[in-house]
């Protein structure tokens, strides 16, 4: 006999309502993982996209709530492109279009010939050229879906396009993206000389402190746009900020409620106890010895329901991210300090929920329980 | 013999016949504004065996809890074994180390074996698992329990409940023991099997028996009589 062995005794004991406790505990817990990983996962997919193409510095329409409602002309770019330390930019224009597969895809055009192109890994075929007529670049993701390859017909902006080249990538955004030339785009979209963001390449030999200074530089010569260094960008993208609002919002019910199913189970539980708890004082129990049993049973319990929450987490994250309306776009970001957070949390819930019920033990007058049933 | 009124653990010097020693003890519950005890004097010399008698509600049980330190009492001094304890820690260590208790209900748990609710006592007590496990089967055999140690509380007599009740209580070789009622809730043969138990205990081992009873068999088997009247005590038989 132990503590631990006689907490869990207890524990299995009362099967059905420990199993209901731990339901609960593993719902909120697994709503935790699940959505603060996929509102992680959109900050972390865009990061990516942008980090892949090697862009240092983003330039959007000043006060657009995300990249895709930024109007800007398209000649930004080339004005940009003159100043100090910058090595190399490109208009780019991102819309979002349906497939015949009811799907969604992103598509981003830079004009033909432009950097961008080349910071993609053409796995087979060739980047566009000026030859080409409606010419169209897809990511590994989108072809293997729509079943394409090198040759084949892709229709987008209800226009057919030439798959020219298939790529691949690290960023699960760009395996799911479309690419073709800025000139398709503004005239298939009714855009003509315009762009949502234009992506700025600096100067690869510039130190950190110079990179910040030609940066606050760019921010004074085009005050009327939004300049931001892509990890910031990727970090303001107000749909991110929803989303992490939101899955914290959602997730804080679901663990307090599993504070209160901690609390009610360990109340029930000491309660029906009271003759155990007196007769382990009658028997010489330090009052910190039955407290502790107290504090394992909900320590057990809430650490089984923790595991048990993270895998439910974890598998419903991925099965979200999974579903045909949000392939491609989302990849839940479900790293070591998000399950610690979850594991923390669960220790948390636990404590907070059984410290009460257990310490009302220490108020428990042993004489009143003893002297008769 | 004078109480020693000094500070905790300290104890008597060795032939000592005390082993309870307790003044002026006084309770008085808010609740109901019952005088449980009324400035009780009570002791028990070490190896004898006293029955508390007295009609229901005359303060028996309080007695027995302020013995223990399970209640809070408004006046007195108790010094058990020896010791005064002078505060929550040092009666903790008294129940654990010093007194046995057993009550009309045998308060076993029901989801640990016999055996195991006989180790409970040991638990934070003695540290290796195998000479807990040596002193529990010591104890079952003194109690004639040997062979149910493994069985579960539910699915033993109510006599057999109670012999490992007093195991359970005899776990970290108390000096005296606190018996309130133990054969209220058993039939003739059992009771005369466990009042036998303490007897024999008594007799054997020097423990220091106060029993708490309504029966006039059990009080007669015992050495003294102490009787309780509105929480007022006195011994009747040879005086103390
Ligand atoms: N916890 C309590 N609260 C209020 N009154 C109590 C409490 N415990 C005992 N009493 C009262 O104190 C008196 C003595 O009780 P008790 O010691 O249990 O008597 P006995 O054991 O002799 O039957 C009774 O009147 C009882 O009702
Ligand atoms: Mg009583």
């Amino acid at each position: 006999m132990t503590l631990l062995s006689l907490a869990w005794r207890n524990l299995s004991g009362h099967r059905l309502r420990t199993a209901a406790t731990i339901v609960g505990i593993v719902l909120a817990i697994g709503s935790f993982v699940a959505l603060v990983g996929l509102a992680r996962g959109i900050e972390a997919t865009l990061r990516a996209s942008l980090e892949v193409r090697g862009t240092d510095v983003i330039v959007t329409e000043g006060g657009a709530i995300d990249p895709m409602s930024s109007v800007i002309p398209d000649s930004l770019a080339g004005t940009i492109a003159r100043e100090a330390g910058v090595a190399a930019t490109s208009p780019e224009l991102t819309r979002m279009t349906s497939l015949e597969d009811g799907a969604s895809v992103i598509v981003a055009a830079w004009p033909t010939g432009a950097y961008p192109w080349e910071t993609l890994e053409v796995t087979a075929g060739r980047l566009p050229t000026l030859d080409d007529t409606r010419p169209a670049v897809i990511g590994s993701s989108l072809a293997d879906r729509l079943g394409l390859a090198v040759g084949d017909e892709i229709v987008l902006f209800q226009t057919a396009f030439e798959v020219v080249a298939t790529i691949e990538s690290k960023s699960v955004l760009a395996r799911n993206l479309a690419f073709m030339p800025l000139a398709d785009a503004q005239e298939l979209t009714l855009r003509d000389g315009q762009a949502t963001s234009v992506n700025v390449w600096l100067d690869p030999a510039a130190t950190r402190e110079e990179r910040e200074a030609i940066v606050a530089a760019l921010r004074r010569a085009f005050p009327d746009y939004a300049i931001d260094e892509t990890e910031k960008f990727a970090a303001d993208y107000t749909y991110a900020r929803f989303a992490d609002v939101l899955s914290w919002s959602i997730s804080t019910v679901a663990l307090v409620s599993a504070i209160f199913a901690v609390l009610n189970t360990m109340s029930m539980s000491v309660n029906e106890k009271r003759g155990e708890i007196a007769i382990m004082s009658a028997i010489g129990w330090p009052r910190r010895q039955i407290v502790l049993t107290i504090l394992l049973e909900g320590a057990i319990l809430s650490l089984l329901a923790g595991v048990l929450g993270i895998a439910a987490g974890v598998a419903a994250a991925y099965a979200v991210s999974l579903s045909p309306s949000v392939a491609g776009f989302i990849a839940p970001e479900i790293d070591l300090l998000l399950l610690a957070e979850a594991l923390a949390i669960t220790v948390g819930i636990g404590l907070v929920g059984s410290l009460i019920p257990a310490s009302r033990t220490v108020s428990m007058a042993p004489a009143a329980v003893l002297r008769g049933r | 013999m004078v109480a020693v009124g000094v500070a905790a653990s300290t104890r008597l010097p060795a032939g000592d016949r005390r082993a309870i020693v307790a003044r002026g003890l006084s309770k008085r519950f808010r609740k109901g504004d019952v005088r449980a005890l009324a400035g009780v004097d009570f002791h028990a010399d070490s190896g004898s065996m006293t029955a508390v008698v007295g009609p229901s509600g005359s303060g028996k049980s309080t007695l027995l809890y302020a013995l223990s330190g399970l209640i809070e009492l408004d006046a007195g001094t108790v010094e058990i074994d020896g010791v005064t304890p002078a505060s929550a820690a040092d009666w903790v260590r008294l129940r654990s180390r010093h007194i046995g208790m057993v009550f009309q209900d045998d308060w076993l748990l029901n989801r640990l074996s016999a055996a195991e609710n006989v180790e409970l006592p040991m638990i934070g007590v003695e540290r290796s698992a195998r000479a807990r496990r040596a002193r529990v089967q010591e104890l079952l055999t003194r109690v004639n329990a040997g062979h149910f140690g493994d069985r579960m509380p539910a699915g033993l007599s109510g006599g057999e409940r109670q012999r490992i009740a007093i195991a359970r209580s005899l776990a970290n070789r108390p000096k005296v023991m606190l018996a309130d009622e133990p054969t209220g809730e058993l039939d003739s043969a059992n009771s005369r099997a466990i009042v036998e138990l303490l007897a024999d205990l008594r007799a054997r081992e020097g423990l220091t028996v106060v029993i708490v009873t309504h029966e006039d068999g059990i009080a007669a088997g015992c050495d003294r009589r102490f009787v309780l009247e509105d929480g007022r005590g006195r011994f009747v038989d040879r005086g103390g």
